[in-house]
């Protein structure tokens, strides 16, 4: 049965699944209604994609930091150069030593997670975990809707 | 608060000090400890414990060399009951490094703004039974700058260089982080190593937004066809999913969109009567202003009234 995808057994339960899924559902309705007929596909896509994103960081709260990156990303889609100059001394110091292994472990992380640039390795490890949990309930929330819908077609 | 910053002996660095119970039993173990082994003492560097011997009990005493004068006034210490230097007699047999690994746990935790756990990691390290927010002196460099400081121990044979203090700690509250994130990331117990465990991290993350990417685009390739009530069934169907009842809720799909005209409405409605706690309900109920701000820049009209909506409301399937 296609239902059971969904249900595989979740390692990390996330406690914000039905708020991610109020979200998220609610960007998808607003999408449909607005933009269904102009846009092709692949930037129906990328809205989509984008929408999850915010919707991600939406449940998420506050607190986090990168949080704060996507949604400030999402509100001025210009000014991200802003974030990297608030670490701008820390990055310039790790760019020197950016031959190192762990550096540049680092350094991929921080363009991985958003807002990665501005913290120190610490905080940006548990940035990462918190992104992670997140990442992790979005996708399953995208794969149930996916696989309803391959059902109902 | 008893600190005594006017102390200007045995201070390194002025910084606040919050001495109660938790300080003072630890201060008769290390009595204690001081009569049994010197060494480790010896071998530690002259960090800030600031000092009030007005108030009639020290604090720890790190430094070497300006120990020699007070070993006297140590003695004098003894008063405070052996039962407890009983207690922690077979930890100071087994355990003559004195490790202090709370400063790990007891930072990390506070980050999280919980002082019982600080509790539950140093019970491990000093088998005391009372301990509240311990907010002591930074044995790190200046450049801390927070308001609650963590008392670090050397252990034993180990540099006991400032710096290369601050560098274990940062050190073991990295690795301790690590260990959670080994949690997080499937398949991540058997590598041990930060680089193999930072490599699994990034691949997982990268592989995550992949899927997000390539779902999204799966998304948009269906979503066209799909109506809005469908929306609402799943959004009946994924929460109730998450409980294991995917079945039912599919068969309840058509029965729900006649009673309903209003899209806003309807997932609102509907989330609520879904098993959800109404303490998420209630912040989302005035998020949606807050939301449809954020989705401006995504869906670039403006949210359509519902009477369009209702024409449309036709479950195709």
């Amino acid at each position: 049965m296609h239902n059971n995808k969904c249900l595989k057994e979740n390692p990390n339960p996330n406690p914000n699944q039905p708020l991610l899924a109020y979200h998220f559902i609610q960007a998808l309705t607003r999408i449909n209604l607005t933009a269904h007929t102009t846009t092709s596909t692949k930037q129906r896509s990328h809205i989509i994609k984008h929408a999850a994103y915010v919707s991600m960081a939406f449940a998420a709260g506050n607190k986090r930091t990168w949080t704060h990156a996507v949604l400030l990303h999402n509100r001025f889609p210009l000014k991200t150069r802003f974030h990297r100059l608030s670490g701008s001394r820390r990055s310039f110091i790790m760019s020197l030593s950016r031959n190192k292994k762990t550096h540049r472990h680092a350094h991929l992380l921080r363009s991985l997670v958003p807002g990665g640039h501005a913290m120190e390795f610490s905080s940006l490890l548990m940035e990462t975990a918190n992104y992670i949990q997140y990442l992790t309930a979005q996708v399953r929330l995208m794969q149930c809707i996916v696989e309803k819908f391959d059902m109902h077609v | 608060m008893g600190a005594g910053d006017g102390d200007s002996n045995f201070m390194v660095e002025k910084k606040p000090v919050q001495l109660d119970s938790g300080m003072i039993s630890a201060n008769v173990y290390e009595q204690h400890f001081l009569a049994s082994d010197w060494d480790p003492i010896l071998s530690m560097d002259n960090h800030a414990m600031s000092f009030d011997v007005s108030a009639g009990f020290s604090p720890y005493i790190v430094g070497v060399s300006e120990q020699m004068p007070n070993l006297s006034f140590f003695s004098s210490k003894r008063h405070v009951p052996s039962t407890h230097l009983v207690d922690n007699n077979h930890q100071t047999e087994t355990n003559l490094k004195w490790k202090k690994r709370k400063a790990v746990s007891n930072e990390f935790h506070k980050k999280d703004g919980s002082p019982e756990s600080a509790k539950s990691s140093k019970e491990k390290d000093e088998k005391k039974g009372k301990t509240s927010k311990h907010s002591k002196i930074n044995t790190q460099n200046a450049d801390a700058g927070k308001d609650d400081y963590i008392h670090v121990r050397a252990k034993r044979g180990q540099a006991t260089n400032s710096h290369s203090l601050a560098e274990r700690v940062r050190r073991e509250k990295i690795s301790e982080r690590m260990r959670l994130l080994q949690d997080l990331v499937p398949g991540c117990n058997k590598i041990t190593g930060k680089a193999m465990m930072l490599d699994e991290i990034i691949n997982y993350v990268q592989s995550l937004q992949r899927q997000v990417e390539f779902l999204s685009m799966k998304l948009a390739a269906v979503h066209p066809e799909v109506n809005f009530d469908i929306e609402q069934i799943l959004s009946k169907g994924i929460l109730h999913s998450e409980d294991g009842n995917a079945a039912a809720t599919l068969g309840f799909g058509p029965g729900m969109t006649t009673t309903h005209s209003h899209l806003h409405g309807v997932i609102q409605t509907d989330v609520r009567m879904c098993s959800m706690p109404n303490s998420q309900i209630s912040p989302t109920a005035r998020i949606p202003n807050a939301w449809d701000h954020e989705l401006q820049n995504i869906a670039p009209m403006s949210f359509i009234d519902s009477k369009d909506l209702n024409g449309d409301m036709k479950v195709q399937i």
